[in-house]
């Protein structure tokens, strides 16, 4: 690897820092990425350098970008025709609204289902339980996933043992509302069956988990076999 | 001290949960925020409006899918938004090449001491600002125009037509400094 040959190498962080910067070569640059997947320390390292440096970036002037870069952002993220000044119904119609404008944004893309795949649980974060749900497998009792949404609608879930899912195959999770027909990804469940997720909590809400392709499923719906189920209730 | 241009960090980061939320009121709004920032960011690096509008796109649509992987805990969300179109905007002129004939923008005057105050808007940048101007300004100005324009160390080097080796040194011990300097340390 290259960064080995950079006295760089005797200092990580200050390669973090030249990473940051932006002044080592792309060949470089990739090798500090790869330790910084491999290594915590120097993941931190980048981190720290980020935080630390960015002020810098107040130095240039603001521009303001051309005026279609929000009419192509708009028709990519699927909100085009958001009626941004004239918000009406609950704030839980809007977000259902606004959810179901997304759900058919990223319709079809697997980049869209892998950039919504979860981010890891970390522990020691979790959120106070204003929701909870048991997914027991459909048709038998007993919980085998247990989700904590919280008042923010930050919410973990996590398997009370590992599902035995087989090899390409991947769980998703999908939230039903009350009265809604077409349920709502939530985003791929990592091997571990452990993840942090935001999620628009109502008691009575279902949430779902289907048997799809590894990345979630092609076309914003189930395609596979609803496997688990439960419902949301007002934790204590 | 917060102003116009600089909207309190934990602004940007409810914006990022409510984006996480899929509300796209709240997209719109950290569009209005804080895209003429990162548009001037990218193209100030890539010096072609194209190039900029595209990193900026990019950047804000992985940010409209990603919302949820922003940890608030991890603080600095704006740093968040520009480490995501930094890195865009060197990954296009890696690989496309620098327009020098591009956009018209400033070269040399905002690695300056002056256009430095535009740091002391919030916590972190007051902190950086202290530590910029603790460095030998020869040196400041290597890491600013590294920063700010993008620039690789052999890039940085034929711009003040310094040798490669000098530069990478001279850069390395600014960072050494600003290390010990942002730690709490003296420089």
């Amino acid at each position: 690897m290259s960064v080995t040959a950079d006295p760089s190498a005797d200092d990580p962080d200050l390669a973090a820092a030249e990473y940051v910067l932006g002044t080592l070569p792309p060949d470089q640059a990739r090798a500090v990425e790869a330790l910084a997947m491999a290594d915590p320390a120097v993941a931190a390292s980048v981190l720290w350098w980020q935080q630390r440096l960015a002020p810098m970036a107040d130095a240039v002037v603001p521009t303001p970008p051309p005026p279609d870069l929000w009419r192509r952002l708009a028709l990519a993220t699927g909100i085009e025709g958001y009626r941004v000044r004239r918000e009406r119904g609950t704030p839980w119609q809007r977000l259902w609204g606004s959810l179901d404008l997304w759900r058919f944004g990223t319709f079809g893309s697997l980049a869209a289902a892998a950039a919504m795949a979860f981010v890891l649980l970390r522990p020691a974060t979790d959120p106070r339980p204003e929701f909870l749900a048991a997914l027991s497998p459909v048709g038998v009792p007993g919980a085998t996933f247990i989700v904590r949404i919280g008042a923010d609608g930050g919410a973990v879930i996590v398997a009370a043992s590992i599902p035995n899912q087989p090899a390409g195959r991947a769980l998703e999770l999908w939230a039903l509302p009350v009265g809604a027909t077409t349920p709502v990804s939530l985003g791929v469940l990592p091997r571990d069956g452990r993840a942090r997720f935001q999620a628009p909590a109502r008691a009575g809400m279902q949430l779902l988990l289907s048997d799809e392709p590894l990345g979630g499923s092609p076309t914003g719906l189930p395609t596979g076999a609803v496997v688990y189920q439960g419902a949301v209730t007002a934790g204590s | 001290m917060d102003t116009a241009d600089q909207p309190r960090d934990d602004e940007v980061a409810m914006l990022l949960a409510r984006c996480a939320m899929a509300d796209g009121a709240a997209f719109r709004r950290l569009y209005e925020q804080q895209s003429p920032f990162l548009y001037g960011v990218a193209l100030r690096i890539t010096r072609q409006p194209a190039l900029a509008s595209d990193a900026v796109h990019d950047a804000l649509l992985q940010v409209w899918r990603n919302a949820a992987r922003y940890d608030p805990e991890r603080g600095n969300a704006r740093g968040w938004l520009l480490s995501l179109v930094r890195y865009r905007a060197l990954d296009a002129i890696a690989r496309t090449g620098r327009e020098v004939l591009g956009a018209e923008v400033p070269e040399q005057a905002d690695t300056d001491a002056g256009p430095l105050d535009r740091l002391l808007g919030s916590e972190a940048g007051s902190a950086l600002h202290g530590c910029l101007q603790d460095i030998d300004p020869d040196r400041r100005r290597l890491v600013m125009l590294a920063f700010l324009d993008g620039l690789t160390h052999a890039e940085v080097a034929a711009r003040v037509a310094q040798p490669l080796g000098t530069v990478k040194s001279s850069i390395r011990r600014a960072l050494q400094s600003l290390r010990t300097c942002l730690n709490g340390g003296p420089s």
